[in-house]
């Protein structure tokens, strides 16, 4: 599989080039429940925010500070008007996502697993990042952690998360 | 953060090559464009089998770290939008 396959030679510089941190384990949650029992939510790092109610993520700053990125989410619930959900980001082609939300956020799509009792029961509750974060420590620090407590407050099992 | 908080996730990657440098719980990966990450907008099938086959991999998935790859490859067709691959939401930002 090439992952450069689509990318511009700049994000596959930046890509290559980048400090991952590096890690010998990762948690690791088994999954003890069959999904059809499991309430679900949904994690994006698309840069969606609800129209007129929430703001966008903050897109200025990174232009005149690159190595920065908003590390902000946005809670998204799941009966949003799909014509207020709004994107906010610098670094992928919204062409599709604009046509059909669920490329990217498939709302709709687990709401039909939820009916076809597929998944227990899908969140009220959603959430979207702007996935452009360079600095990760605020978002390793706060808002990452802020999302798990949020999800684990709302006895969410298991989380289904989706790159833009 | 999320698997330490007692909760199972997986992830739908579009770039397998991070993932080889960092350690996520359970992921599948799709050769798909960005933004296109369960491929195209209005086929809902294509959709759903993406995410269906994600969410047999997080049930199988035992080892840390695992990576599926789904055998999804963009195949581009004459009823694409041009815009979806003329390049100019991808222009090094200014």
């Amino acid at each position: 599989m090439d992952s450069f396959r689509f990318t511009p030679s700049y994000v596959e510089i930046v890509m290559k080039n980048y400090p991952y941190l590096h890690y010998d384990t990762s948690p690791f949650t088994p999954l003890n429940k069959e999904l059809k029992n499991c309430k679900v939510s949904l994690v994006t790092t698309g840069g969606f925010y609800v129209e007129g109610e929430q703001k966008p993520y903050d897109l200025e700053r990174e232009k005149i500070d690159p190595g920065w990125g908003d590390p902000t989410y946005r809670v998204i619930p799941r009966n949003v008007h799909r014509e207020k959900l709004k994107i906010a980001h610098r670094h992928y082609n919204k062409g599709g996502v604009r046509k059909d939300v669920n490329v990217v956020f498939p709302l709709d799509r687990f709401e039909e697993l939820e009916k076809k009792g597929e998944i227990g029961l899908l969140s009220q509750s959603h959430y979207s990042f702007q996935g452009n974060i360079p600095n990760v420590q605020d978002l390793i620090l706060r808002f990452g952690v802020e999302v798990a407590l949020r999800l684990k407050m709302e006895k969410v099992d298991f989380v289904f998360m989706t790159p833009a | 953060m999320i698997e330490e908080a007692g909760i199972s996730t997986i992830q739908v990657s579009l770039m397998p090559y991070i993932l080889e440098r960092l350690l996520v719980p359970r992921a599948v990966a799709v050769e798909n464009p960005f933004g296109f990450t369960l491929g195209k907008p209005g086929d809902k099938e294509g959709q759903m089998q993406i995410i269906r086959e994600t969410l047999k991999a997080a049930i199988t998935i035992e080892t840390p770290g695992t990576v599926v790859e789904l055998p999804y490859r963009w195949v581009r067709e004459k009823t694409d939008d041009p815009e979806w691959y003329d390049g100019k939401y991808f222009k090094p930002p200014e």
